[in-house]
């Protein structure tokens, strides 16, 4: 045991067979597996994987009968059989190994199921066989390297599987082999979509949240117009059932009410559009517009918020209507902006200033569309200035920190930008840079 | 007079609540002025008849209790009734403490509306008449000497002759001729009555 510490199963035979392909660098000569040069022509190219087979039999057989079971030997042998990862090694055309992550990945019952397959690239679709044994083939005549590429499998029921190949080539038996380390990507692309599904509820959460701090304004936004239908309601009744109706202010009073059922719509398509709905939206929701009307959709979702907090806000127009084109999706922009100004007034009521005040500057800059949120508080320390951007960073009590990681992800969707800019004079600026669509430079 | 029928003042930002007010009020025979803002009110109020203030609470430039207050130092005696979006505890202890009648969360009912109106209208009743009451006296005060008029605090207090006589260093029977002199003078019965007056 002491003498064979430093070794790992094969790892002799491995140096030896190393020397041995170096030495050996023409196919010709090689005793062992592979390629379609040994075949020696394209017409058999498919053919690949030579399988002279026979030479070596014992190749039939499993790794278990294959190796004298020294305990080390099992011991190596257990943790590829348990890894999660899909082993499969070839030997001339023939899988010699396969553990059992590998069988499940191909769907097999067995790994033998995958060592009795006529010929290994059988694991592969056809059109991608020659491909494989030419690669395979090339490792083998430089086994320095490794080889990584992305592959169609071919499972036991004939359906595919996307794969991530990773090719070595190793020494098996005292002879070169390849070694095919295999990673699922159909369930690696599962994953990546569950976790941006994940990230897309967490915003949503999010925007739920800062939905219920803004709730108490929204009840007001919802509690006026339903005021003033319940009064007009309450006038109109009066005016019709005195003993001398006057049909004119009833007319006036109804008219009232059809205004007033309509400002709450509009109210509730605003809160709808703002908290329902998936927050990653695809491009299919974008559109052609000023970024102005953004601007606006944003000031009013926010106006009580601005009017409870005593924030004063301004929107500064440096260029003209057709300079302000973009291709985005309205309702996302108008979140990015939302936030913004809601983190602005935050800041601002957090700093207890009386003076409170939020800008957005529009312009045209660098062949770019602009939008400047600048408020007039604290600032952000330029050590914080990228921080802020990272998930879960908040410097509120209750924020989830995620607001602005999305917001830059929203408007990086758009092909623009979102940054901090290097604070001039006092308060924090934000700024939106997106790429215009058509109209003039200016 | 300038008005004496009962008006009920609007201030609110929101037109819509605004206008929809204005035809509720007069839809139940009461006069109806209008407001956006609480200054504009302030500027153009000259009212000493009955009435009412329904005022928004969040309006630009002038809050609601800010002008509660600026109504109460002008010495207007309407009842102000507060209208807020929602309810929140500190403006409505605020209000309260400020002298607010009432405070009605939006949206509220056009009857709730219209029975609050109605208590907050005879309420400025009593304190105009209440106030003119005040008035008179205070008139017929005036009418009273300097003397008489010095041992009114005393008589309020529940003095009695003998205690007014060595605080004003005045005999005993110079005090009595007084006190009948403001009762008779004010047209009062007892020293209760005029306590009930003064205070």
């Amino acid at each position: 045991m002491e003498k064979q510490k430093h070794s790992r199963v094969s790892a002799g035979r491995d140096e030896e067979a190393a020397g041995e392909s170096a030495e050996a660098p023409s196919s010709a000569d090689r005793p062992f597996v592979v390629s379609e040069a040994d075949a020696g022509g394209d017409h058999q190219a498919d053919a690949a994987l030579v399988a002279d087979y026979e030479q070596s039999a014992r190749h039939k057989t499993n790794l278990r009968a294959a190796t004298p079971g020294s305990d080390e030997d099992q011991d190596y042998r257990q943790l590829v059989e348990v890894a999660g990862i899909a082993i499969v090694v070839a030997s001339r055309g023939k899988a010699v190994f396969a553990n059992a992550t590998a069988a499940r990945l191909f769907g097999y019952r067995a790994a033998d199921d995958i060592l009795a397959l006529e010929r290994v690239d059988h694991l592969v679709c056809q059109t991608q066989r020659k491909r494989l044994n030419r690669v395979a083939r090339d490792l083998l005549r430089n086994p320095s390297g490794h080889i990584s590429y992305e592959a169609t499998g071919v499972r036991a029921d004939g359906t595919f599987v996307n794969l991530r190949v990773v090719l070595n080539s190793i020494g098996w038996e005292g002879a070169s082999a390849i070694c095919a380390t295999l990673i699922d990507l159909t369930e690696r692309e599962e994953a990546q979509t569950l976790a941006i599904t994940r990230l897309a509820e967490l915003a949503h959460f999010e925007r739920v949240c800062s939905l219920g701090e803004m709730s108490a304004a929204i009840m007001h936004e919802v509690a006026q117009p339903l005021t003033a239908l319940s009064l007009a309601a309450g006038a109109c009744n009066r005016l019709l059932t005195r003993s001398k109706p006057n049909l004119a202010h009833a007319a006036q009073a109804a008219s009232t009410m059809e205004s007033q059922a309509k400002r709450m719509r509009e109210t509730i398509d605003r809160i709808r559009q703002f908290a329902g709905g998936g927050a990653i939206r695809t491009q299919e929701h974008s559109e052609v517009l000023d970024v102005v009307m953004a601007v606006n959709q944003a000031f009013l979702l926010t106006a009580p918020t601005f009017r409870q907090a005593g924030v004063v806000r301004r929107m500064h127009l440096r260029c003209g209507a057709d300079a302000r084109q973009v291709f985005a999706d309205p309702v996302q922009l108008s979140q990015v902006l939302v936030n913004l100004l809601l983190n602005a007034i935050d800041a601002l009521v957090a700093d207890g200033r009386t003076d409170g005040k939020v800008t957005v500057k529009i312009a045209r800059a660098r062949g770019r569309v602009i939008m400047e949120v600048a408020d007039n508080g604290p600032g952000i320390p330029p050590e914080r200035a990228e921080q802020i951007f990272a998930p879960f960073f908040s410097t509120k009590e209750k924020g989830m920190g995620i607001g602005l990681s999305v917001c830059r992800s929203i408007v990086e969707s758009f092909g623009g930008a979102l940054e901090v800019l290097t604070p001039i004079r006092s308060g924090a600026t934000f700024r939106v840079s997106l790429p215009p669509h058509g109209g003039s430079d200016g | 007079m300038d008005k004496p029928v009962e008006t009920v003042f609007v201030v609110d930002d929101d037109e819509g609540v605004r206008v929809a007010l204005e035809m509720l009020i007069n839809s139940a025979g009461l006069v109806c002025e209008s407001f956006s803002r609480g200054d504009r009110f302030l500027a153009a109020f000259d009212h000493d008849g009955p009435g009412c203030i329904l005022s928004d609470v969040i309006m630009p430039g002038m809050t609601g209790l800010q002008l509660l207050k600026a109504v109460r130092a002008r010495g207007v005696v309407l009842p102000v009734v507060l209208l807020t979006g929602h309810a929140d505890v500190d403006v409505a202890v605020s209000a309260f403490r400020a002298g607010a009648f009432d405070f009605l969360e939006k949206p509220f009912s056009d009857s709730l509306l219209l029975d609050m109106l109605q208590r907050a209208i005879a309420h400025s009743e009593e304190s105009i008449r209440a106030n003119a009451r005040k008035g008179e006296l205070e008139k017929k005060l005036r009418a009273l000497t300097d003397r008489e008029r010095e041992i009114v605090p005393h008589l309020v207090k529940g003095a009695r002759n003998k205690e007014i006589a060595r605080a004003l260093s005045i005999s005993h029977r110079t005090v009595e001729r007084h006190r009948q002199n403001v009762l008779g003078k004010l047209g009062l019965r007892s020293v209760v009555e005029l306590a009930q007056l003064t205070t």
